[in-house]
């Protein structure tokens, strides 16, 4: 089901990844992509998520700072950007990036709706496609499960009216896998967004094998636990398997273990650096793990 | 529904540090140059509860009034909900304590308080100093811009804290209590977001509302004083 094809993600997407590849004075190897099951559309397995890091206010500098982290991630392929109304001043400042940056053509448009009125879903959506600076969105998500028989209603709806490309719903920190399960079995959506990590493995007992046999595509949120993983493994030595993978750092090690497994179409680090943005986009393409070697990355970082 | 009770504070938190700091130096680039002009206002707090001459409590419960205000209106309800949704549903609770400021104002004008004396008065003078001169320290000590400095009138942290120092140099009793309420308020809202964002400086509003609280509680009401030297001297003659 899941085809690991070389990318090309539009015209315009291989042009801004050929230009990187020329500054970067070396042929830079395409990102690892997947194809969503339900068009076979392809798309580069590292995304960007946008909670904390991207809420900066009005912040000139921020906004800046924030611009660059958008352009790496860009040159580097693009892919999913993912967002939401509870987010802050993220949507403006993905809008404000995305508008600096010429429209990139190679962004998956993903946000959310997030309001516990039905009727004021719509709305929503058309406040936070403002904000990006976008006609529609590739894909609308129901934040956590909420308010969520009404708003699929009006998600499946503007699917049939072509205004949005792919439905989904989210949850975290392994929350309501039950009402998610139930969902995934009853509904046709495309995706569904989960916390998934060599520690937070809930997702693998039912919902990957089941996003797998209905072809619904798996977005990966908080795969460094919010940043805490991260401080947390950094005051440890990469071990010497990481050599074997390829993986250059914790955070490689981390989203090359995340990749790996089958179900994974996309996972969405979120990131204020640059560096980080760059080196999380390189783990897109490192070698694919098998489930030995899975095992063994998540039996180590739990006895760490 | 709602199953936010599962969470952690530091999941509900929506904003790094770095965006809350800059908020400051934004609002101070915005309002440019009202920041100098109310660490001056804030200077004059300090003599008006220094003095405690008949128009001092009038003029620093309007001035506090004015305070609680302007930070409600431009800080609270418009710079801080640019990274924080929650914070317009704070806004108003800045009004009410404007209001509340203004009565006492009224009441100061109408019936002047007996000023407080002893150590309270002087812990309340320290509180005002603190916040006016003090407390904009710490965004350079902490290691950011001088322009990200809070200010009192302008940020809300030292204006809770100036505020409970004027309720400890101005008034006694349950009206101090009323007084301190929101301020107090604020204060524990503040260090457990600083806190939560991994912050030391979250001690400084903690520490100061822990301070106003045991100087209020220490005092010794001079109207019951007065009451009972009067008792006293009666029993006496
Ligand atoms: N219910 C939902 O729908 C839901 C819930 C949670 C998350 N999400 C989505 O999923 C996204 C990801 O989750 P998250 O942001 O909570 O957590 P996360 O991606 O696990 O962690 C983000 C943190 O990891 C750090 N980081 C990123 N790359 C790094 C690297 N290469 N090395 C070291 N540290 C690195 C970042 O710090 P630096 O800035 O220093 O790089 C940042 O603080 C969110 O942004 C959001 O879009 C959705």
């Amino acid at each position: 089901m899941i085809d690991r094809r070389t990318f090309i993600f539009g015209a315009a997407g291989g042009l801004i990844l050929g230009a990187a590849a020329k500054r970067a004075g070396a042929a830079l190897r395409p990102v690892e992509t997947r194809s969503l099951p339900a068009t076979g559309m392809a798309i580069p397995v590292i995304g960007l998520g946008s909670w904390i890091t991207f809420n900066v206010g009005d912040s000139p500098d921020l906004l800046r700072q924030s611009t660059e982290v958008i352009r790496a991630f860009v040159e580097d392929g693009g892919g999913m950007i993912d967002s939401s109304p509870m987010y802050g001043s993220a949507q403006a400042t993905i809008g404000h990036a995305l508008g600096q940056l010429g429209r990139p053509a190679n962004v998956f448009h993903t946000d959310k709706v997030w309001t516990s009125s039905v009727s004021g879903g719509a709305a929503q959506i058309k406040e936070s496609a403002r904000h990006w600076g976008v006609a529609r969105f590739d894909l609308l998500q129901i934040h956590n499960l909420r308010a969520w028989e009404g708003h699929l209603e009006t998600l499946m709806a503007m699917k049939e009216a072509g205004e949005v490309r792919y439905v989904g719903i989210t949850t975290s920190h392994g929350r309501r896998h039950g009402s998610l399960e139930r969902v995934m079995r009853e509904h046709p959506i495309d995706f569904v967004q989960l916390t998934y990590n060599p520690v937070d493995r809930a997702a693998e007992d039912r919902l990957l094998p089941l996003a797998q046999e209905r072809g619904i595509g798996v977005i990966v949120n908080r795969p460094f636990q919010g940043g805490r993983l991260a401080d947390r493994l950094s005051r440890h030595a990469l071990p010497p398997l990481a050599q074997e993978t390829g993986a250059a750092s914790w955070a490689q090690l981390i989203l090359q273990h995340i990749v790996s497994h089958p179900a994974i179409t996309v996972v969405i680090p979120a990131t204020t650096q640059v560096d980080h943005v760059r080196e999380n986009k390189a783990a897109g393409r490192l070698a694919l793990l098998d489930p030995g070697m899975r095992r063994r990355i998540a039996d180590h970082i739990r006895a760490l | 529904m709602s199953e936010w009770w599962t969470y952690g504070l530091s999941d509900l938190l929506m904003f790094s540090p770095r965006a809350y700091w800059a908020l400051f130096e934004q609002e101070n680039a915005a309002l440019w140059p009202l920041p100098l002009i109310a660490v001056g206002l804030g200077c004059l707090l300090v003599v008006l509860a220094a003095r405690a001459d008949r128009l001092a409590a009038p003029m620093t419960f309007g001035l506090i009034a004015i305070a609680w205000g302007s930070v409600g209106w431009s800080f609270v309800g418009q710079r801080y909900p640019t990274i924080n949704w929650a914070a317009s549903y704070m806004a108003p609770i800045f009004a009410v304590q404007a209001v509340i400021a203004f009565a006492f104002l009224r009441r100061a004008v109408a019936r002047p308080p007996h000023h407080t004396a002893g150590a309270d008065r002087i812990l309340g003078i320290g509180l005002i100093a603190y916040a006016t001169l003090i407390h904009p320290l710490w965004s350079v000590l902490f290691g950011r811009p001088l322009g990200s400095a809070e200010i009192v009138g302008i940020a809300p942290d030292p204006t809770a804290i100036a505020t409970l120092g004027a309720g400890l140099a101005f008034l006694s009793g349950s009206a101090r209590w009323l007084f301190f309420a929101i301020p107090l308020l604020w204060l524990l809202v503040s260090a457990v977001t600083l806190f939560t964002m991994g912050e030391a400086q979250g001690w400084v509003p903690a520490i100061a509302a822990v301070l106003a609280v045991i100087g209020a509680l220490r005092e010794r009401d001079p109207e019951k004083l007065a009451d009972f030297s009067d008792k006293i001297t009666r029993h006496d003659r």
